[in-house]
């Protein structure tokens, strides 16, 4: 990213991608939705 | 499970938590069936469309690469996948073999291919002729090397929102095949099946299929918008339509 100019460290492309999410927010519900049906999944009791 | 609670009506704060979306005809919570539900729907969707996309990619990588009579060969037989119907070649195999979680996802795993194959096929022939890859030739890279190290990263981001779009499918796909008595068998539960097994119910308790019915329509909507984001996030030229209004907000 030395041609943009752009920071390319991890907490740098999470914030990107939050943004990205924040313009859309359908998408940050459904994967606020997905996350929780997730985790159920994962850690429910089984 | 609590026999006096049979078929109770949900929202209904007389008993246990557990108890708050009703009960099933057996007095078993709903609540406590639709988490186990989700473990196994998930379950299933999850392999299903990772076995396919691995596959799947693999074989239209190879096939878009080496072209010539293993193209062909490989491109025959998605068509050949492709021209069954998914759904009735699903039942088929797996009424005759044991319906188990297996030969389910197999199945699912297997009738979905074609997608990911043509897919990264039609990728790799527009990468293949790029600069890069033929800078890579020239320095004496082996095809593996090439296929899976210069090519493989650009088909992904595509295989991915593919593969998003599909989970919904393929929860679909199980659904149906639960509803139809082909899926999972009890006492196994899936979401398909709790719909199936409310169906009979549906004039004196509508909660044995609407709720499991709602998670599948729920997931497979968010499963749709979160593709529709993904598309336009993995894609260069479109990118910006998402930053910009991100980059104001900072």
């Amino acid at each position: 990213m030395q041609i943009t100019g752009k920071n390319n460290s991890i907490s740098e492309k999470i914030k990107r991608i939050y943004s990205m999410f924040l313009n859309d927010k359908l998408a940050l519900i459904s994967i606020i939705f997905l996350i929780f049906i997730l985790i159920i999944a994962i850690f429910g009791p089984s | 499970m609590n026999l006096r609670l049979r078929n109770l009506a949900p929202f209904s704060f007389d008993h246990n938590m557990m108890y708050f979306l009703g009960a099933d005809a057996l007095g078993r919570s709903m609540i406590a069936r639709l988490i186990i539900g989700t473990q196994n729907t998930m379950f299933i969707a999850a392999s299903a469309v990772l076995l396919s996309m691995t596959f799947g990619g693999v074989l239209g990588l190879m096939s878009g690469y080496f072209g010539g009579k293993v193209g062909n060969f490989i491109m025959r037989l998605a068509d050949v996948i492709m021209s069954f119907p998914s759904l009735l070649l699903a039942v088929i195999v797996l009424y005759m073999f044991d319906p188990g979680l297996i030969n389910l996802v197999m199945v699912l795993a297997f009738t979905r291919m074609p997608i990911y194959m043509r897919t990264a096929r039609a990728e790799v022939l527009e990468i293949r002729e790029r600069l890069f890859v033929a800078a890579a030739v020239s320095m004496g890279a082996s095809h593996l090397r090439i296929i899976f190290k210069h090519i493989a990263p650009l088909t992904i981001p595509t295989l991915i929102t593919i593969a998003t779009l599909d989970f919904a499918f393929v929860m679909l796909g199980e659904s149906a095949l639960s509803f139809l008595g082909v899926g999972i068998q009890p006492p196994e539960v899936t979401w398909g099946l709790m719909v199936a097994q409310g169906r009979n119910y549906l004039q004196i308790a509508w909660w044995l299929a609407f709720f499991p019915g709602l998670m599948i329509m729920l997931v497979a909507l968010s499963l749709n918008l979160l593709s529709s984001w993904l598309r336009i996030v993995l894609d260069p030229i479109q990118r910006w339509r998402l930053e910009d209004i991100g980059d104001k907000n900072e």
